[in-house]
């Protein structure tokens, strides 16, 4: 029998192993600890605070400046720090009242020029963003309007369940346009009911299920993976055959992420349509539409034979 | 001598004006839809949608006349295969494909009490009464889809009932052209559709 003693090099992989893995535990415990100091008020919707006597009474934490905990630790930003983008200063408290000046760091500070991320195509996001209504017709709009960085979890592209991301897509758009308080903060206008400005649009429960507000409210110009230059209200896709058709504009944003899956199915072009949603007219069968083109050619030919012979042998009695 | 019968009393004429004249409509904004694009369509996309549900509606409409009408008058028994009907078809098919080149008279003499030859019975009873109520059905579903189940034997319901639309549409509209043709193998080219213009059929 062979001696199964360790030697030196598999303990020391076994230890470093083992740092590392405390190291994570320590480093997530870290942000745990020090982000409690924040929790522990932005957590709540009323707080005890010290008046400039010093003594407590009872403040309403304004509905933006809460943050649910729990939503945060499950989001992509977890492992940050709060004063990873918010101000070093916000970890004094009670906090001074010029910090509202300083501006918070921008994502595009983090998200561009980073390799990793080159897919996302940020650049093109922000080009888009900068021409989209919601920049040029909304003050002071941010990533992190539709894109709460406390919540965030990249979800297209990467789920593999449609429906999942439609829900989640669209639910970003409702957030405010279903929302008086928060539009209000943006625009002037009322917030409208989305099924009445809708109206128009047949079969609106299905559509409202099965595609994203952005499929027919943006404009999809690079390679990025959702549009960001949302289109003024008398841009928005109003033919129905920008999707009814075989060549669905639909392919090019919502179900894209499928598209990898082969152009074609059992026969039938746009297949990856078929796996969550069926859209009328965008799944045509090369197959039977040759057959059906066959059999037209072949009935007429049979006819147009029948009736030159019938003409050649016809006797009058 | 020619004699002449009342073969196709006013309703039956009524519905079938109706049901030709929707099946042209249908098959032309069916087709305009099919192949259909945002930047050409042989009929704009709204209209043809538009005017596609309404004539669908207006054929089901009129189809539940026919079934009536037909199960009132006692004109369904025509459309019931007798005994021997599948040699008997193939007899009338050997007569069309070949009979009538050499200037044969018809296998089957028509009368008030069978209309039809074999073949056209199994043609008419299949296409009036299977494919047909299929076919409205289908439709029916497509302008209702949020009534549909989703899934069936695992695949897409309104996937599996576009595809029987529009292959059982492919059907009708192959049976209409060859409708039209076999309608001219009357006593002359005219005859039957004059027939059913008024209602009065020759008879041998
Ligand atoms: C432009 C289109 C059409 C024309 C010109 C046409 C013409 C005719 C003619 C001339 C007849 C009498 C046949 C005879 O006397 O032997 C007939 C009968 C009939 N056609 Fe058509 N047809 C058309 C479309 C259709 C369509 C679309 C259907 C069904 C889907 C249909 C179903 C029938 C049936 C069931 C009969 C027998 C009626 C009865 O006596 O009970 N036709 N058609």
């Amino acid at each position: 029998m062979r001696n199964r003693q360790f030697n030196f090099k598999q303990i020391r992989l076994v230890l470093m192993c083992l740092f590392i893995f405390i190291g994570i535990l320590n480093l997530k415990a870290d942000t745990y600890k020090k982000n409690l100091l924040c929790f522990n008020c932005h957590s709540k919707s009323i707080i005890d605070l010290p008046d400039s006597l010093g003594k407590m009474s009872k403040h309403v934490m304004k509905p933006s400046s809460i943050i649910d905990e729990k939503q945060y630790y499950s989001s992509n930003h977890k492992a940050f720090f709060c004063s990873s983008c918010h101000d070093k200063q916000y970890e004094k408290y009670p906090h001074a009242r010029d910090l509202k000046n300083i501006p918070f760091k921008d994502c595009i500070d983090c998200h561009n020029d980073n390799k990793s991320y080159i897919k996302i195509q940020f650049d093109q996001i922000n080009l888009d963003f900068s021409r989209s209504v919601h920049n040029v017709n909304v003050k002071k709009f941010t990533c992190s309007k539709c894109h709460d960085p406390h919540k965030f979890i990249r979800n297209a592209g990467l789920n593999t369940d449609v429906k999942k991301t439609i829900i989640y897509d669209n639910g970003i758009c409702l957030n405010c346009h279903s929302n008086k308080n928060l539009y209000k903060e943006y625009s002037n206008a009322p917030v409208r009911d989305m099924a009445t400005i809708h109206d128009w649009l047949p079969q609106q429960k299905l559509h409202f299920k099965n595609v994203r507000c952005v499929e027919c409210h943006s404009k999809q110009t690079g390679k990025t993976v959702v549009a960001h230059l949302i289109l003024p209200k008398s841009k928005a896709v109003r033919k129905c055959n920008e999707c009814h058709s075989s060549s669905p504009e639909l392919l090019q944003a919502l179900y894209k992420f499928n598209s990898k899956n082969g152009a074609e199915k059992n026969g039938f072009t746009n297949s990856e349509l078929l796996e969550d949603a069926f859209i009328i007219g965008a799944n045509k069968n090369p197959l039977l539409n040759l057959i059906s083109i066959g059999f037209f050619a072949l009935a007429f030919i049979v006819i147009f034979f029948h009736a030159v012979l019938r003409f050649f042998t016809y006797k009058k009695h | 001598m020619e004699k002449r019968e009342y073969f196709y009393p006013i309703w039956l004429r009524t519905w079938h004006f109706f049901n030709a004249l929707l099946f042209l409509v249908l098959i032309a904004t069916g087709l305009s839809m099919q192949y259909t694009s945002p930047d050409t369509a042989l009929i704009n996309f709204n209209v043809a949608v538009w005017l596609h549900n309404i004539c669908g509606i207006a054929l089901t409409v009129n189809y539940t006349f026919f079934a009536i009408g037909n199960m009132i008058t006692g004109n369904w028994k025509q459309y019931m295969p007798g005994k021997g009907f599948i040699k008997n078809s193939i007899t009338q098919a050997m007569w069309y494909s070949i009979g009538i080149f050499k200037n044969k008279p018809k296998p089957f003499a028509i009368n008030l009490k069978t209309k039809f030859n074999p073949l056209q019975q199994i043609a008419y009873a299949a296409i009036m009464y299977l494919l047909l109520p299929v076919f409205l059905i289908s439709g029916w579903g497509l302008l209702f889809p949020d009534i549909l189940f989703t899934k069936v034997f695992g695949l897409n319901a309104l996937w599996l009932t576009d595809v029987v639309h529009i292959v059982f549409g492919f059907f009708l509209s192959i049976f209409m052209f060859g409708h039209l043709y076999m309608n001219t193998i009357g006593t002359t080219m005219t005859s039957n559709f004059k027939a059913m213009k008024s209602g009065w059929h020759d008879v041998h």
